[in-house]
């Protein structure tokens, strides 16, 4: 492995000066990161306290702060039990988002050491806050000065400015942060397994859930059932919105919950167990393969069949995976047992299928 | 699971799918009670007949490496590991033994009566050697 197919200079071999440029880059964009995802985060949730104690003389007592349906509340409590249960939700939430920016990684991972995922992390974990934060403190803002909190009535207007506040808490957090990609280091590639021009290769293995994502899986499943036979039978308003969640969420789930992987001359395919979704990745898109620990919640921010900007993964457990960097730069990630083999196998067909098109990993360029 | 096979060996097919099996129960990477794949996610993956991945199947259900059934399809038996190490030592053996000058028929009435067939395998060797 040279430093020259991905363009990007192993860290751990590379001389003095352009690591410590790369390494100075990341702690830039993990500083931003901290600052989009954490910090301005906890002063929002502080200001929200702050406002909620010096309105405290304003409000009634007790206020409303359950609203079922559309319009008048049906949940009531003193203002401190409301300020109380912000502040423990908000620092809370944030408490997440600074775990999910600073979980560390293992020396031997395929993924980038900082991409867009990280900064996206980060301005979601802003964008979540601050509709929390506005969401609480509109719906009291609207009870200042009412004499009784039964006469308050619908919530539309602090739901849709809360909204609109995290859609532009979110827009600012990613702009805000510097966009960098640092690629894995060359070290972490697999190496392809040896073949000969006559010889092909298969490799099949399942990338299943550990026991505690089944039993998730299992009480999720249980509850979307009963949302949806629940929404069927009441049919209070709005109920068919209801059953399609409950019922879009729970295929999802089983669909999702284990795949058959095969990796041969033409890329990798997972299949689920069902037959239905499949994913492919074909050798020819393929720059990278890496056999990598993969802990879904740093990676993915959660287990199971997980998007984020410029990444997608199967990934149901902590441990072993393959992880693939597209020549497009974007990765896929899998959790699979002997990932050692299955990333050999699709490393080589990834050459052969580069050396086929005559477009070598060489000439990309990262970043 | 990993299984290879090479187009241009003299070795059938089939038969190079089931030693790439045997090396995987032998590397332990494959367990007793393992479910093999699919035939025919092997013979798609290789580009051949699913019916080559099943006589492959078969070979290792004659060895007692696997159990085929209907609906269920190959299982790894209990004894597998144990048998594989076991048909690796006969193979060092034949070699041996070939090297050495004895003809296979006689080894293999060595191995089943092996007090009688002593001296005509060493007048065997004997021949040959010189």
């Amino acid at each position: 492995m040279t430093t020259d197919r991905t363009g990007v200079p192993d860290p751990s071999n590379a001389p003095g000066a352009m690591s410590e440029a790369l390494s100075s880059d990341v702690a830039r964009a993990r500083r931003a990161a901290l600052w989009v995802g954490v910090w301005a985060p906890l002063i929002i949730v502080a200001l929200g306290v702050l406002l909620q104690i010096l309105w405290i003389p304003r409000l009634p007592d007790p206020i409303a702060t359950h609203w079922s349906g559309s319009s008048e509340p049906d949940g009531f409590s003193d203002p401190w039990s409301n300020i109380l249960f912000f502040a423990i939700t908000g620092v809370g939430m944030t408490l997440i988002f600074a775990v999910l920016l600073l979980i560390p990684r293992g020396r031997r991972t395929g993924f980038p050491v900082w991409s867009s995922a990280s900064r996206f992390l980060a301005a979601f974990g802003a964008a979540t806050i601050v509709f929390i934060s506005v969401l609480i403190v509109g719906l009291v803002q609207i009870q200042l000065d009412v004499a009784d909190a039964r006469t308050v009535g619908t919530v539309a207007g602090p739901m849709v400015i809360a909204l609109l506040s995290a859609a532009a808490a979110g827009a600012l957090g990613w702009f805000v942060q510097p966009k960098i990609t640092v690629a894995a280091p060359a070290s972490a590639d697999s190496e392809p397994l040896p073949l000969s021009e006559h010889e092909r290769a298969v490799w099949i293995g399942r990338s299943l859930p550990n026991a505690g994502y089944r039993w998730f899986a299992g009480i999720m499943v249980a509850l979307m059932l009963i949302l949806c036979v629940g929404s069927l039978v009441a049919q209070f308003p709005g109920w068919w919105y209801l059953a399609l969640v409950g019922a879009l969420v729970g295929v999802l789930i089983v669909t999702t919950i284990g795949f058959r992987v095969r990796i041969d001359a033409a890329g990798l395919e997972a299949r689920s167990v069902l037959g239905w979704p499949v994913v492919r990745v074909r050798a020819a898109d393929i720059d990278r393969v890496a056999a990598s620990e993969i802990n879904p919640l740093g990676e993915f921010g959660g287990w199971g069949f997980r998007w984020m900007p410029g990444r997608f993964g199967i990934v149901l457990r902590t441990g072993p995976g393959i992880v693939v960097t597209r020549r497009s730069g974007s990765i896929f990630g899998i959790t699979v047992d002997d990932a050692e083999t299955g990333a050999a196998v699709l490393a080589a067909a990834a050459r052969s299928a580069g050396a086929r098109t005559g477009t070598d990993a060489g000439s990309e360029g990262a970043r | 699971m990993l299984v290879r096979i090479d187009a241009a060996s003299e070795r059938p097919i089939y038969a190079q799918i089931a030693d790439s099996i045997r090396g995987s129960i032998a590397a332990q990477r494959v367990f007793a009670g393992q479910l093999l794949p699919p035939a025919r996610e092997i013979a798609a993956g290789l580009g051949i007949n699913a019916h080559t991945v099943l006589h492959a199947y078969q070979e290792l259900r004659d060895e007692g490496l696997v159990d085929l059934r209907r609906g269920r399809g190959a299982v790894v038996t209990e004894a597998a590991p144990k048998l594989v190490a076991l048909y690796a030592d006969v193979a060092a053996l034949v070699a041996r033994a070939r090297v050495l000058g004895v003809a296979p028929t006689t080894l293999a009435a060595m191995i089943t009566d092996p007090a009688h067939h002593h001296d005509e395998a060493v007048a065997e060797s004997d021949r040959s050697l010189r």
